[in-house]
């Protein structure tokens, strides 16, 4: 008879069998050495007509002992009748056994039933089992166990036991888990084995998802960083963009835009690789390649299994046209087999404003002010009753609330899985009135239909609120466009900068104060506004909907061969409601209050946005083993995708508003609307292969053919190829003999990748409207006359930009990779680069268009190095450190050497220059070497070429040495783009604490600080306490001062001269999270009936090292331009968090 | 096995579709809103829509031209000397980057190549005859304008007569000033014989070559010849203005007079009047087509005249100009009025009175040539010719004034005489830097300007340099072979 395989033996051993083992099983080994004894135990049975089993169990019972048997010998249906009366056990079992063909056998232990014929077989079932926890003591379900060199395994039930059948009591039982060490154990004679698996310090093992599929992490060819669930779970972020900072090297997250709550960071992947279309990589979630980046930030953190991002170009190349700037793809938790399990997790906590800047008060403006007007010759500022201490900093930011709850429920059975999750967040901004509200569901399920057809889906969707506040800009009005144009509202940020302490919060009359309402007013800027009056008297509500969800459908075709149907769709309305009352002032209407309404500056807008996107891709994944050797992978896929949009927007009239009442443009008689479309769509066929030999020499290439609507006519196609291709030096047997090199990696890869974030249809020219006047005379209106105006410059070879990028890496692992190492260099070259070329202003149609030309260079070094640190019973400490080197130039602008000044902000123009040659964020404007104290000093110094310099003004250098200041000194002061910028993460567990922390740098990279303008050089308004007190005064002038006078006459005043006086160190070292939590042990678990409970406390932006003197270093007002970036004016304060949360597992 | 059978069928059904639509999914599809340009003149219709595109340019470029035109002279002054847009200009202390200078260089271009398309676009199509010529003759009329305005700010500048669609453009030459007036007197001289005189003719606008009620604020015969006229004075072809400028006042055809109120001439509720050549039509209303001159001019302490809107106080009068204005001058009230509230003086004008809902939406026109204008340039002319003929002309400007006659004396009093009196009539309509120029008395005027208006520090350094503009730096950056004004 042959031998049957064990597993299925397992498989026939009944339920209520394998309970009676399991419940003897322990007394059978407690007697140890004494079966033989047992054989003579008395035993009194009584039975007629019943199965062998029965018999067998009966016996079992009496004797408090288990027999070991295979499951078939017993399956006879065959009874039969036994009576004893208190005979031995030897006897009674030769009674029974022998019409069934069967004897016993003692063999150690145990007592064995088998066939006659077979006596000799060797063949035994030894029952094992044990409980598998991890080092802290917690069980571990799911834990793989298999005999080593057999056919037996099984998996750890919920609460960590398990029970597997050995043929031998030497066997070898092999323990795997994944994220944890695998153990080989023997077991020795023992019936339970208890192990402890030891978290996985080497991740080989992990596997990668690549893009239309996966791979272990060993085999990669590419250069790809993952970032976990528990990477990002639990930080007290509003934007999932947020919790990526400083996790992954070559990825760059800046809070350009501060703290404003809701509002997405900037991310770039390995340097800003293009000069006039987007930046922000292609974001793919579960399969969806999204159509707007910011969609990225609105997905609910807990929701997250993974991010993988793929940096090199070899392997973003999959997604062909759209993957120039990097991939992130985002997979999303799906449930798993079991018991249903349910997750409670909230946090609450208190932000606050991180940096506070140092202005003059009161008792020192009071100083100021009249050595200010000594020096303009005008009259100093007046005492007034009215005066007092306002700090307008703490009047404009609040300690603020942040509350989290996030409730989920996952599990299934062998058919069919499901997770279903709900999260609430509520976040108040620092900034008075600002705030944001968001509510997520996220669904999925995975349903087998049969062995070969698996379907799923995917739905989550989510609403959020965001109350927003101007964001940027001037005092005198905000760059945000939102309220009614450029301009319409004032910056409160800056004004409350700007704004004199003396001047009170509120009037005695009960109006927000501020400079023209007092009378007389001695002197201030009369054209700043109250910014807490403003804050408090406008609205921005901007009301987001989406729902991305997918289906699929699998296909098992052979065993090797999958297709795959993924369908999915992405639903978006947004909806933004502005509103600026009768009684705000603004530059408009200075004297708007509640005293003064001015119902002719009330504005509301309602912009209503929807969007519908749509996928529709087959992919056919080809994946077999030949000869246990070579492993071969082969992809082809078909995708199409379709996007469009339609905005419509209404506002009220300016001016026909007569009541304050309702705060929308139904209020007005005469209602505005704009509408504004929106189409493309994409088609796809590509292709990869990959290779390995014996997992030693890996290679991959892809190929993808993308056509695009969104360019030129004659340029909607383009080809996208990668190769790739790595050495496991650790396979090869002279380094296999190095015990302590664990891994050993050498990779290397090229791929073509494009750039699409151009939007639709930018090629084109196009007629516009343009009506004018004709036929009034006297007071007779005359008639409009609709008109037309071709706008635009034609590009119909408008297409992609291209980017080529070589990447060679090295993977380097010791001591079973607890200390492990990544280091990558790469080249990326852009061509054809998408950019808005400035026209000269004699074409007249545009000042600018979209044109392929140029090269761009970056090149960059990325280290990683993962270290564990300490690792025993009651301590474990990792380190995850890394640091990204980018560099980048211009090599070419296709003719032009430049592509001309950009401003930074209003009166500090000409600011930034691409220039072939130079990299990126070059700041350009003249270099102040001091100031000119003297009439000698004035004498001394380079001329103007009109007007003359006078005592008091900047000393600006002569750059081009020709004797005269101009244009022409203007030369780089500064770059905006960091020398380098690195991140760490430390994790440390002790016993049931866990603290970790994560520190982000940046060494270099300028700002050029526009909170400065205004505050120096124009009168009657606060300013920073090193102005004040390093300014040249004409009572003093021979004083070692840094800053001019007040008075600048000259054509190159403070206030519409950038110089290096205001271009400044954005370095900064950041504690961008610190988290100390405490995980209840089972004992108390299950006292208080829970699976898991964690309690912690964590803060984000502890603090900031930086020499910057503004509220943020990373500040961007421009978010992530090229053209003009690290610009500061305005921009939204960082904030700093601390929260306290619990997350509960039942 | 059966349902390996369907997939089969089914997958190869859908990639067979998908490959067969491939090409239109991509290449069909179209800008929902975008009308491209090519293609889009297909009938007369279009072509008269496209030259009221060309007239509706002209409002951004008057809306700010008193920046340049004024400010820098001894008229206008920026409201304590910093506010952003007009300090530098006032204080003369503006280089090759100020906003403002390359804000109208853009402008003017715009509306050329606007002229340019027109001209370029109608040329081989086949319509109307007598209606195509006279659109022509409107087109050349405003590329006329525009060349003039930018001859005379900017001097030496390309001079650009086609669409430009390619990278020609990086490398086009500078034209001499020379070259740039012979075109805008071609241009000039072939609208001249074509356009109306008037708009009294009955019928639809667009059946011929004549002028009904409803082409009010189109270019006519007249605006030729006075724009030809100042062309001439400009250039010191003083018997060419003179005579051209005759051509208007003796001709009976045009019908121009002096209103009996100079209040009226402005009014936003008498526009288009009978002395009024030709001017920038702006429309109050939500549709951004108005002008903004009262917010501009208001100084930024409300007079109480604006009731909705906050003025700018962009431009400010000089204490000069307001006591330039003799005695008992019926301008003055006006022109410029001092509002005084706690002691500060702002200086203000009254011509642009109206109380519009927001910025943008007033109702003023912008003159561009009135017939004050034109027979104080015939008396300019005259008496650069030593006509004594030539003060009667004054003397009708400063009867309509309340002023009495004045008496010949010599040619030098005359022309200082006339001079002053352009600057008194024509004050806040753009004129002054150009007078200043074109007289040669601009160094002198600011100097004494800048000297009475009590500085005592930092008098700007007033070159003659400073009777061109720079060319801006933006375009001195694209286009290296440009050769700047001296002085940038």
């Amino acid at each position: 008879m042959k031998k049957k395989p064990l597993l299925l033996l397992i498989m026939r051993i009944s339920v209520l069998q394998l309970s009676l083992i399991l419940s003897l099983i322990g007394s059978a080994v407690a007697g140890n050495g004494k079966a033989q004894g047992l054989l003579d135990k008395k035993i009194t049975l009584n039975e007629s007509n019943v199965k062998l089993e029965n018999v067998l169990n009966q016996i079992e019972k009496l004797a408090n002992f288990s027999f070991v048997y295979k499951t078939s010998l017993t399956s006879s249906d065959k009874t039969i009748s036994i009576r004893v009366d208190n005979q031995s056990l030897s006897k009674v079992l030769d009674d029974v056994l022998a019409p069934f063909n069967l004897n016993y056998e003692v063999s150690n232990n145990y007592i064995v039933i088998k066939t006659i014929e077979k006596a000799d077989l060797a063949i035994t079932d030894i029952i094992v089992k044990g409980t598998v926890t991890d080092e802290q003591g917690q069980p571990l379900p799911g834990v793989t166990i298999k005999v080593k060199g057999g056919a037996g395994a099984t998996s750890t039930a919920l609460d960590g036991k398990y029970t597997i059948h050995v043929a031998d009591v030497n066997s070898i039982l092999v323990f795997s888990f994944i994220g944890f060490t695998s153990q080989e154990v023997n077991v020795s004679n023992r019936a339970v084995v208890d192990i402890i698996l030891k978290s996985d310090t080497r991740n080989l093992n992990e596997v990668v998802v690549i893009g239309y599929g996966d791979q272990l992490k060993k085999k990669l060819t590419n250069s790809i960083s993952s970032i976990k669930a528990s990477d990002v779970n639990e930080l007290p972020v509003t934007n999932l963009g947020d919790a990526l900072a400083g996790k992954a090297s070559g990825v760059d997250v800046t809070s350009s835009f501060g703290g404003q709550p809701g509002t997405a960071p900037n991310i770039v992947i390995r340097g800003l690789g293009s000069l006039g279309s987007d930046n922000s990589p292609l974001y793919v979630v579960d399969g969806y390649p999204l159509e707007s980046a910011d969609q990225f930030g609105t997905i609910n953190p807990a929701d997250i299994l993974s991010i993988d991002i793929l940096k090199d170009a070899a392997s973003a190349s999959i997604y062909g046209s759209r993957a120039a700037n990097g991939v992130v793809i985002v997979t999303t938790k799906r449930g798993k087999a079991g018991q249903t399990k349910f997750a409670f997790s909230t946090y609450t906590g208190i932000q606050q404003l991180a940096h506070k800047e140092k202005l003059l008060d009161s008792a020192e403006y009071m100083q100021f002010e009249p050595l200010l007007y000594k020096e303009r010759k005008s009259t100093a500022v007046l005492a007034s009753p009215l005066f007092t201490n306002t700090d307008w900093q703490d009047q404009l930011f609040r300690k603020a609330l942040i509350t989290q709850v996030n409730l989920s429920a996952s599990g299934g059975s062998d058919v069919v899985q499901y997770s279903i999750s709900g999260s609430y967040l509520y976040q108040d901004g620092v900034e008075i009135t600002s705030g944001y509200k968001k509510y997520g569901l996220h669904f999925n399920l995975d349903a087998k239909l049969s062995d070969k057809l698996k379907i799923g889906v995917n739905i989550a969707p989510n609403f959020s609120v965001q109350n927003a506040v101007p964001n940027g800009g001037n005092y005198t009005g905000t760059n945000d466009a939102t309220y009614g144009g450029s301009g319409a509202v004032p910056n409160p940020i800056y004004s409350a900068l700007l704004m004199p302490p003396v001047i009170p919060l509120i009037l005695p009359d009960g109006r927000y104060g501020q400079p023209n309402f007092l009378t007389p007013n001695p002197g201030f800027q009369s054209n700043i506004e109250n910014p807490v009056a403003v804050l408090n008297s406008i609205s921005n509500i901007n009301s987001n909907f989406q729902a991305l969800s997918n289906a699929y459908l699998q296909w098992s075709i052979f065993k090797d061969l999958t297709y795959k149907l993924n369908a999915g769709g992405n639903i978006a309305a947004n909806r933004n409601q502005t509103y600026v009352s009768d009684i705000t002032p603004t530059q408009t209407a200075l004297n708007a209050s509640f005293l003064n309404p001015n119902p002719a500056s009330i504005y509301a807008g309602e912009d209503n946005y929807r969007s519908l996107g749509w996928l529709f891709e087959n992919t056919l994944t080809y994946n077999k083993t030949f000869k246990k050797e070579h492993h071969v992978n082969v992809l082809l896929l078909q995708s199409a995708q379709k996007f469009s949009s339609s905005d419509d927007k209404v506002t009220g009239a300016t001016g026909t508003f007569t009541t304050d009442q309702i705060h929308n443009p139904a209020a007005s008689a005469q209602q505005l609307g704009n509408v504004a479309y929106d189409v493309y769509t994409f088609s796809s066929l590509a292709a990869r292969l990959s290779y390995d030999y014996k997992e030693k020499y890996l290679f991959s290439a892809s190929i993808r053919s993308d056509g695009s609507s969104k360019f030129g006519a004659d340029n909607r196609y383009g080809i996208f190829r990668s190769i790739s291709g790595a050495w496991r030096l650790a396979e090869e047997p002279f380094i296999q003999k190095i015990n302590w090199i664990s891994e050993f990696k050498l990779r290397a890869s090229f791929g073509e990748t494009g750039n699409a974030n151009i939007g639709s249809f930018t090629w084109l020219n196009s007629i516009q409207g343009a009506n004018y006047n004709f036929g009034s005379q006297g007071s007779s209106a005359g008639t409009r006359n609709f008109g037309t105006n071709p706008a635009g410059y034609y590009n119909p070879d408008l297409t992609w930009e291209k980017n080529h990028q070589l990447d060679l890496g090295i993977e380097f692992g010791v001591l079973q990779d607890r200390v492990y190492l990544t280091a990558d260099v790469y080249r990326k070259i852009t061509s054809d680069m998408i950019q808005s070329k400035n026209l000269l202003g004699i074409v007249g149609y545009a000042s600018a268009y979209n044109t392929n030309t140029g090269n761009l260079m970056n090149k960059g070094l990325e280290l990683a190095l993962n270290t564990v640190n300490i690792k025993n019973k009651n301590l474990r400490w990792t380190t995850n450190f890394n640091i990204s080197f980018n560099r980048n130039k211009v090599m070419d602008l296709g003719g032009p050497d430049n592509l001309g000044y950009k401003g930074a902000i209003t009166g500090w123009g000409n600011a930034f220059l691409l220039k072939v040659g130079r990299p990126i964020g070059d700041i350009y404007g003249f270099i102040v070497d001091g100031v000119l104290k003297d009439a000698a000093a004035v004498a001394a110094a380079p001329k103007l070429r009109s007007g003359v310099f006078s005592p008091g003004d900047m000393q600006m250098r002569d750059v081009n040495g020709d004797g005269y200041i101009d244009e022409s000194d203007r030369t780089v002061i500064g770059n905006a783009l960091p020398q380098y910028t690195a991140g760490m993460t430390n994790t440390i567990q002790y016993k049931a604490f866990d603290l970790s922390f994560v520190l982000t740098a940046r060494k270099g990279g300028n700002i050029v600080n526009g909170n400065l303008r205004n505050a120096f050089g124009s009168p009657g308004l606060n300013l920073p306490q090193d102005f004040y007190n390093n300014m040249w005064l004409s009572t003093n002038p021979e004083a070692d001062v840094k800053y001019p006078a007040v008075t600048g006459n000259s054509t190159y005043t403070f206030v519409n001269t950038l110089t290096s006086l205001v271009v400044e160190d954005g370095s900064y070292l950041r504690m961008r999270n610190v988290t100390l939590g405490y995980t209840f042990t089972p004992q108390i678990l299950q006292k208080i009936k829970l699976k898991s409970l964690r309690v912690y406390a964590s803060g984000q932006n502890v603090f900031t090292i930086t020499k910057y003197s503004g509220f943020n270093p990373e500040v961007s007002v421009n978010g992530n331009s090229v053209s003009a970036p690290a610009i500061d004016q305005g921009v939204y304060p960082a904030t700093r968090t601390f929260i306290a949360g619990i997350n509960v597992g039942f | 096995m059966k349902d390996f059978k369907i997939f089969k069928k089914s997958i190869f059904l859908l990639i067979l579709t998908l490959a067969g639509c491939s090409k239109g999914f991509i290449q069909d599809v179209n800008s929902p809103s975008r009308i491209p340009v090519n293609g889009y003149y297909t009938s007369q219709a279009d072509f008269q829509a496209a030259l009221t595109g060309v007239y509706s340019t002209l409002r951004a470029r008057y809306d700010n031209f008193f920046i340049m035109a004024e400010v820098p002279s001894d008229n206008i002054e920026s409201i304590n000397g910093v506010v952003a847009n007009t300090g530098n200009l006032d204080a003369l202390s503006y280089g090759s980057t100020e906003p403002a200078v390359q804000t109208a260089y853009l402008g003017y271009y715009t509306t050329i190549a606007q002229c340019n398309n027109f001209l370029n676009q109608i040329a081989p199509f086949s319509m109307d005859a007598i209606l195509k010529a006279r659109w022509i003759a409107e087109a050349k009329f405003i590329r006329a304008l525009m060349y003039f305005d930018l001859v005379r700010f900017y001097g030496n500048i390309p001079l650009v007569l086609n669409p430009i669609t390619d990278d020609s453009s990086y490398t086009y030459p500078q034209a001499g000033s020379a070259a740039v007036y012979t075109q805008i007197i071609a241009d000039l001289k072939d609208a001249e014989p074509v356009l109306p005189a008037n708009y009294t003719a009955s019928g639809a606008t667009t059946t011929g070559g004549s002028y009904t009620a409803n082409d009010v604020g189109r270019a006519t015969s007249g605006a030729v010849k006075g724009l030809l006229g100042k062309v001439y004075l400009t250039q010191g072809d003083y018997a060419d203005a003179a005579a051209k400028l005759k051509e208007i006042i003796a001709s009976g055809v045009y019908g121009y007079t002096l209103l009996p109120k100079y209040s009226d001439v402005f009014s936003q509720t008498n526009k288009n009047n009978a002395e009024t050549i030709f001017s920038i039509q702006y429309t109050s209303g939500v549709f951004n087509e108005g002008s903004n001159f009262a917010i501009n001019f208001f100084p930024p302490v409300n007079p109480s005249e604006l009731v909705n809107v906050t003025p700018i106080g962009l431009g400010q009068a000089t204490a000069s100009l307001f006591k330039t204005f003799e005695a008992n001058d019926l301008r003055t009230a006006t022109s410029v009025v001092l509002l005084s509230p706690t002691g500060t003086a702002y200086y203000y004008t009254r011509k642009y009175v109206e109380q519009p809902l927001a910025k943008n939406q007033g109702n003023c026109n912008w003159i561009i040539l009135r017939y004050s204008d034109v027979l104080l340039m015939e008396a300019e002319a005259l008496a650069q010719l030593n006509d004594p003929t030539a003060i009667s002309y004054l003397n009708q400007v400063r009867t309509r004034a309340g002023l009495p006659n004045k008496v010949f004396s010599n040619q030098a009093t005359l022309i200082t005489d006339i001079l002053h009196e352009r600057r008194v009539e024509l004050c806040y309509e753009g004129q002054r830097w150009f007078d200043l120029v074109r007289t040669n008395t601009f160094i002198s005027a600011l100097t004494t300007e800048f000297t009475a208006d009590g500085f005592t520090k930092n008098i700007p350094n007033i070159t003659a340099g400073k009777m061109l503009y720079p060319i801006p730096f933006r375009e001195t950056t694209l286009n290296p072979s440009y050769t700047q004004n001296p002085g940038y």
